[in-house]
């Protein structure tokens, strides 16, 4: 009883306990569902795989909040209030699990994508299908775990969906203390306890799996394995992907239709698309370059396969460690340089290399991976023909990593789009990314307006989506 | 005038604790063809590696042209000043850019004129029987077109000596024989010496005059390829010898 009482205390430690406690059932949710969907859609033949795949994609470039927003719409419509602590302890784990089981299942997919046919043959050959399935889950299971782990560790730094349903996590607390009680230093002191915490439960499971992740990232390409047939999985997984896109995201979706059954505010919506549009792509573009440059620094420098280990360690402790801490202690950077400075912390620019830093990880590992394709011997044939590093640089290294370099401006840049801490915290007065905007007009807004910003803010994702599926099938075909 | 050959004396090479190459002397003459057998890890890849400069010896000296190339510890002309081609076992090539350019890049480093450079990468391709590739990415041609494009990256330079570190592993009987005559052919017309560096004696036979059989970084025999074919007493020799005299008795 006194631990309850505690946990649902104001007490700040308390907050971060009651975060990991999301936290933990988001990971265990997602495991559970990820996992043997992403290896089934690795191995399997099914309709609409591909579709599947693309359209789980669209929670990792929609911020939570907007779901958030949408759940709590339709707990209004079926009268469910969130009067209860740990009810409304649970709506954050919904609103997150939509974001997490996603990437739990693209990282079962790849995992098991990195075997090669003739291993995925050689399971085959050894047992039943039941077999193979249980087999290479457990193959999967380190790097689908340690994905989803830091998912969920992103969700300690993400104040939206506790805002929304009034669950005071870490992250709510910490944005209270800089926006509302205007506490900088118990801001930066939370935000450090948070950073520590966050390290702290990840860095056994980095260590322990990292070697496992590298591994799997520095694998040759191989021959993919033809995809096997099974009447079960033919018919239950389709079925089960319809359930699980209608739970996680069709019904967050129609509690955003309700408002605007009686018409949208379209206008206002688009005024403030409008207003944001610049600050918006400045803020995703600028974090994508800077992001994929701190990633080209990152691999060259401590470039070799011995490396790899220590720089993909390097990496996932950059993704674990909270967005706040590092907007937090730019802030304070910042303000104890002189005012010479200001052109950089009192600009946009700062609001991109905060995300840029943040999101670089993604960029590290995807160049990390390209990087690992160049052959010693390139460098050879270069050095015996008298090729000169800048030359061979330019004219061979750099058109071969351009892909993985594209890839990662793009990810990082929508990744960065839909964050709202680190935005919140640095930009300059004024200048909102579109999601802020959304943020900061919901309390007072009508829920019809609410309602259409975020279902522009959706429609414009998928429209992404779509453009970036169209050019993948093509690419693949 | 200096003579056209490549003199090793003495030379070491270290990995770790592993002695890839140890008192290594050897002399390739102009116009006399060697091939370096040896059974995987014997440290023929290195030997290769060494004499065009990719890596320093430990010990000893390296001589090309009656030139001082290498020292222990230290390169003194870099690779592309050694007047040599290397065919590297994985080809190496870079796989951005076409045929043609995987060539003309070599010649760019250079400084020689546009016109020249269009003219010899031709003649390189012609040579090797690639030039209707000339437009085509690495990845678009053939296993054994790839061995031929690699072969005219390697002479497009006019090395006097052309080392071929495995090049023919994994090809077919008929693309290796191909490859082998047009080898062959290539070093009579520009007058280039062959170092050849392969596990299989019957590659050795087809292109070399003279041989060293390498054991764990060491000379076992060395010699003209006829006067070890009838008197080595290596296990690889012997085999070889057996397979040839089985087949004949066919």
């Amino acid at each position: 009883m006194e631990f309850a009482d505690w946990l649902f205390s104001g007490d700040f430690n308390a907050a971060i306990v009651r975060s990991l406690l999301v936290a933990i059932s988001v990971l265990l949710f997602a495991i559970a569902i990820g996992l043997p969907m992403g290896t089934a859609t690795a191995i399997y033949a099914f309709r609409g795989r591909r579709l599947f795949l693309a359209l789980l994609a669209l929670p990792l470039m929609v911020p939570s909040f907007l779901w958030a927003i949408g759940l709590s719409q339709i707990l209004d419509l079926a009268h469910i209030t969130l009067d209860n602590k740990v009810l409304r302890g649970l709506a954050p784990v919904y609103v997150f699990a939509a974001f997490a089981t996603p990437l739990a299942v693209f990282a079962a997919f790849l995992a098991t994508k990195s075997l090669s046919g003739t291993q995925i043959d050689a399971y085959r050959l050894a047992g039943s299908d039941g077999w193979v399935f249980a087999r290479l889950m457990k193959r999967a299971l380190p790097i689908t775990f340690l994905t989803t782990l830091l998912a969920a560790i992103m969700t300690l730094s993400d104040p939206g969906p506790g805002q929304i349903f009034g669950f005071s996590g870490a992250a709510s607390e910490i944005l209270v203390s800089f926006s509302a009680l205007y506490d900088f230093d118990l801001a930066r002191r939370q935000s450090l306890i948070l950073a520590l915490v966050a390290i702290v439960v990840s860095l056994p499971f980095i260590v322990w799996y990292g070697p496992r992740l590298s591994s799997a990232l520095l694998a040759k390409e191989t021959t993919a394995s033809r995809l096997a047939h099974n009447k079960k999985v033919r018919r239950f997984a389709p079925m089960v992907y319809i359930l699980m896109l209608l739970f996680l995201l069709g019904m967050p979706f129609l509690g955003l239709i309700k408002p605007v059954l009686h018409g949208f505010a379209l206008d206002y919506a688009f005024h403030e698309l409008i207003r944001t549009v610049a600050n918006t792509l400045f803020y995703a573009l600028s974090a994508g370059f800077i992001g994929t440059l701190i990633a080209i620094g990152v691999v060259m420098l401590f470039a070799g396969k011995k490396r790899a280990i220590l720089i993909i360690t390097l990496a996932l402790l950059i993704m674990v460690v909270p967005s706040s801490f590092l907007a937090v202690s730019i802030i304070q950077l910042g303000s104890s340089l002189s005012a010479s400075w200001d052109w950089l912390f009192r600009s946009r620019l700062i609001v991109g290399l905060a995300l840029g830093i943040h999101f670089s990880p993604v960029a590290i590992l995807l160049v990390l991976k390209r990087y690992s394709a160049v052959s010693d011997s390139w460098f050879d044939a270069a050095r015996i023909s008298g090729v000169s590093m800048i030359v061979f640089y330019w004219r061979i290294i750099a058109p071969f990593l351009a892909p993985a370099l594209a890839l990662s401006v793009l990810i990082i840049s929508l990744l960065a789009s839909s964050e709202i801490g680190t935005v919140l915290l640095l930009r300059p007065p004024g200048e909102d990314s579109f999601p802020l905007s959304i943020f900061t007009v919901m309390a007072n807004a009508s829920e019809s307006l609410v309602s259409t910003l975020c279902l522009l803010y959706i429609g414009l994702s998928a429209i992404l989506l779509i453009l970036f599926w169209h050019v993948l099938v093509r690419k693949s075909a | 005038m200096s003579l056209k050959q490549i003199v090793l004396q003495k030379v070491d090479k270290r990995f770790g604790d592993v002695m890839a190459l140890q008192q290594l002397s050897f002399r390739v003459g102009s116009g006399r063809h060697l091939a370096i057998i040896g059974s995987s890890g014997c440290g023929k890849s290195t030997l290769l590696r060494l004499i065009a400069g990719l890596d320093r010896p430990d010990k000893g000296e390296i001589l090309i042209n009656d030139e001082l190339v290498s020292v222990a510890g230290k390169i003194i002309r870099a690779p592309h000043q050694r007047g040599v081609g290397l065919v590297f076992q994985d080809l190496a090539l870079w796989p951005n850019l076409s045929v043609f350019e995987n060539v003309a890049l070599v010649l760019a480093a250079k400084n020689i004129a546009r016109s020249e450079l269009r003219t010899r990468v031709n003649e390189a391709l012609q040579l090797c029987g690639v030039a209707a590739l000339r437009n085509r990415k690495p990845s678009e041609i053939s296993g054994g077109q790839q061995q031929r494009l690699a072969l005219a990256r390697a002479i497009v330079s006019r090395p006097d000596f052309l080392l071929l570190d495995e090049p023919f592993s994994g090809l077919d009987l008929i693309t290796k024989q191909d490859l082998i005559k047009q080898i062959t052919n290539l070093a009579q017309q520009q007058g280039i010496t062959l170092v050849l560096v392969t596990h299989d004696p019957f590659e050795a036979a087809e292109l070399a005059q003279d041989l060293i059989i390498l054991e764990q970084g060491g000379i076992v025999e060395s010699g003209t390829f006829d006067a070890l074919l009838k008197h080595s007493a290596t296990p690889i020799m012997q085999q070889f010898r057996r397979h040839i005299r089985d087949v004949r008795g066919v």
